[in-house]
């Protein structure tokens, strides 16, 4: 199950500062996190390095919810951390070769006209049995809507 | 190099060397599509692979035009291409577009959820054609994805690098359609090509093309 970590919320941004579609990189604790908004209207957070070759995601792109990174391409999903290209594409034995391909997310929450985030990812694997996804994906979105 | 070709666009306020970056994956991932469509192409076989096979080529061809057109840019504006094609490759900007299993002769894997900022891929190895145009349809996104990245780049400020971009991005979205409308997703609104690969949009940026049929 997943359970952030404690250290408890910290206010990083107003919540008018981040338009749909827009991400920030900022820092909260010892970590640097890139803070976005999908265009529904959602705020997500998640590690700045790209799991792939570490470019930095916030000069990517926010697509439907995905984080689409601009040097190869590949898709993360924001909310779960999943690569949702090109791995669920790739034949068995090129996934066998592929290290972990997850994107690290922190809760978010948004309250008071602030975007405020726990400085720790979480900690547990949304795994690849999809009622789980399923299950894990909703608490989460459910924590990070808007107010 | 065009000096001043490169002034202009660095004094607009683009960083000229990250665009040279970004034309070079464009390029490389135009290289290995090429490369990998001739894969899926042969493998297109059977009942409905073979209805197939003339739109794989078509995407194939044009995908070696888009490399022919990139490639004059990055050299005018002061890049190169690498000296080793393996480095080449491992910049493409888009991942390779392998042979899915169920062609491979492997019995696939269950993927995981696949969903995408699109919708849910399509059940895995439901038939292996239906797999095959997965690959391919997604090939085309991603390239979709490179080309709307340089045109909101370069937009305003690089006027020859936009134009380029467009025109491939016009040819990248019709790609796309094309597959998804053999993927069920509804019609593409085109008709084949006149000729194999034609490129109708990108085909005045390959001067060196000119006065062959
Ligand atoms: S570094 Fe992000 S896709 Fe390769
Ligand atoms: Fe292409
Ligand atoms: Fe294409």
């Amino acid at each position: 199950m997943e359970q952030s970590t404690g250290g408890g919320y910290l206010n990083v941004l107003a919540s008018g500062d981040l338009e749909p579609g827009q991400m920030r990189e900022i820092s909260a604790g010892t970590h640097r996190i890139v803070v976005g908004r999908l265009y529904d209207g959602t705020v997500v957070a998640f590690a700045p390095s790209c799991p792939h070759e570490a470019a930095p995601l916030v000069q990517g792109t926010i697509r439907g919810g995905s984080i689409d990174c601009s040097r190869h391409h590949y898709m993360f999903d924001v909310r779960t951390g999943e690569n949702t290209f090109p791995l669920p594409i790739y034949p068995a034995w090129k996934r066998a070769q592929v290290s972990d391909l997850r994107l690290p997310i922190f809760p978010v929450i948004e309250r008071d006209g602030w975007i405020a985030v726990e400085p720790e990812p979480y900690q547990g694997r949304v795994d690849d049995d999809q009622e789980n996804t399923e299950l894990k994906d909703s608490e989460q979105t459910s924590s990070s809507r808007r107010d | 190099m065009g000096k001043v070709a490169r002034q202009v666009v660095e004094e607009a306020g683009l960083n000229v060397d990250e665009l040279i970056d970004k034309l070079v994956a464009a390029a490389g991932a135009e290289f290995t599509t090429f490369y990998y469509y001739t894969i899926l192409r042969v493998n297109s076989i059977g009942h409905e692979g073979e209805g197939m096979k003339e739109i794989i080529e078509d995407a194939r061809i044009e995908d070696r035009n888009h490399f022919e057109a990139l490639v004059p840019r990055i050299y005018e504006l002061g890049g190169k291409l690498p000296d080793d094609i393996r480095t080449f490759a491992d910049r493409a900007g888009c991942p390779d577009a392998y042979l899915p299993d169920t062609l491979g002769g492997v019995t696939a894997e269950r993927r995981g959820s696949g969903q995408t900022a699109f919708g849910a891929y399509p059940a895995a190895q439901d038939t292996a054609i239906q797999d095959l145009l997965t690959i391919l349809v997604e090939a085309e996104r991603c390239a979709v994805r490179t080309y709307t990245d340089i045109c909101n780049y370069t937009f305003g400020k690089d006027h020859r690098t936009y134009e380029l971009s467009l025109a491939i991005l016009n040819e990248e979205i019709e790609h796309e359609s094309w597959f998804s409308e053999f993927l069920n997703e509804g019609p593409s609104g085109h008709f084949r090509r006149g000729a194999p690969g034609e490129s109708p949009h990108v085909r005045r940026f390959m001067t060196a093309d000119i006065g062959k049929s």
